[in-house]
């Protein structure tokens, strides 16, 4: 997976969104929306929210561009504006009362035993059984480098909740994984973005 | 440390944060601690592996209708460049002015002694050429001049960086008042090239 900061944005692209160039934003589109796609799909597990996400950051990132002080930050700019809106739509009450019915483990249960989850289709899926303020915790700090002190500024918790959070989750994956690492793969379960 | 090693411990382990200092000591004479940890980057550089995910075309789409899919004029997308152009020229008008920095008369004539100064007024000068009432109207039309202005809008934000920052450097100023007094020549190159070829398309 292409972090966000794996992704190098050229400088003059990053000064053609200040002008409000329209070929400078299809380029950082192009460039960075796979991978907000990638982060809102893992955390929000819903393709439509994902998409809402990817459309509100560029949208914002289009409107903004010409007041960010620093080119080059605009990458970590755009992973900010994205996680934040990963986590107003992880609180929303909607989502929430959403999540409460569609239990991810109950999801899990009842997967037959024959069925396998190979190569990263068993992590996906597995990330995916977890409760959803676990997925944000886990995808932050494993995958894009925020520290606990971070996650706890964005969720309004302190950095002990993020390390809690973390060892929870881990201890759920194990648990699918071990669970599930036997046994033929079938499409049906597998989620729309997987491939 | 007296007490196994928890799934907590270890993530910071994993992680390189500071932990119990016998903590080491105790993952190297536990098996089974070093297999969770083992286990524990796996699946981190299993989550790192997870492949970008491409929003259908429709999410650009709808991105662009939000933010107008018009195409705004040229001065409309140099706001910089116009900014620039405004604190140049009082650069200039500065520089002119100043008898400490300006071009002095030599016996044989007006000559330039400082490079950037010269530089300076073949840019004035180039741009009057340019931005002219006549020209104004068809500038950017084509491909090569858009090019071109984005060129210029991208020096011009390199030199309004360099004078905000006080910067001193007389290497990197004239090495940018070369590269705009290039793209402008080659812009009046352009422009040139089209009026010859105007009256012969009609």
């Amino acid at each position: 997976m292409a972090s966000f900061a794996d992704i190098h944005l050229d400088a003059g692209i990053a000064r053609g969104l200040q002008r409000g160039d329209r070929r400078a934003q299809a380029v950082a589109y192009r460039l960075l929306s796979p991978t907000v796609m990638g982060m809102a799909v893992r955390i929000l597990q819903d393709e439509g929210l994902a998409q809402e996400v990817v459309q509100d950051t560029f949208v914002e990132l289009i409107d903004k561009a010409a007041t960010l002080k620093d080119p080059e930050a605009v990458v970590g700019w755009v992973r900010r504006v994205a996680v934040n809106h990963c986590y107003m739509r992880l609180r929303s009450p909607w989502h929430k009362r959403r999540s409460g019915e569609e239990s991810a483990p109950e999801q899990h249960d009842h997967m037959s035993d024959g069925e396998r989850l190979e190569g990263y289709r068993d992590i996906e899926r597995a990330l995916g059984a977890l409760p959803a303020e676990t997925r944000l915790v886990i995808w932050l700090h494993d995958v894009e480098g925020y520290t606990h002190r971070e996650i706890g500024e964005l969720t309004g918790q302190t950095a002990s909740y993020s390390k809690s959070q973390l060892a929870r989750g881990y201890a759920k994956l194990s648990e699918i994984l071990r669970d599930h690492g036997d046994g033929p793969q079938t499409d049906a379960r597998r989620p729309a973005w997987v491939p | 440390m007296d007490r196994r090693p928890t799934l907590e411990d270890l993530l910071g382990f994993r992680d390189g944060e500071p932990g119990d200092p016998g903590l080491a000591e105790q993952i190297a004479a536990d098996p089974e601690a070093q297999a969770e940890l083992e286990r524990l980057r796996r699946v981190r550089a299993e989550l790192t592996r997870l492949p970008p995910v491409t929003p259908p075309p429709a999410v650009w789409d709808a991105i662009q209708e939000r933010t107008g899919g018009r195409r705004p004029s040229w001065l409309q997308r140099f706001p910089l460049a116009t900014a620039a152009t405004v604190f140049l020229a009082t650069a200039l008008g500065i520089v002119l002015l100043d008898p400490a920095l300006s071009p002095r008369d030599e016996p044989n004539g007006p000559q330039v002694q400082d490079p950037v100064a010269e530089l300076m007024l073949r840019s004035r000068s180039l741009e009057s050429e340019l931005f002219t009432r006549a020209s104004a109207a068809t500038l950017g039309s084509t491909s090569s001049e858009q090019a071109l202005l984005y060129g210029i809008a991208d020096v011009d934000a390199q030199l309004n960086a360099l004078y905000e920052a006080g910067s001193r450097d007389p290497a990197e100023r004239e090495r940018l008042w070369r590269q705009r007094v290039a793209l402008l020549e080659s812009l009046a190159d352009v422009q040139r090239g089209q009026a010859v070829l105007r009256p012969a398309i009609y």
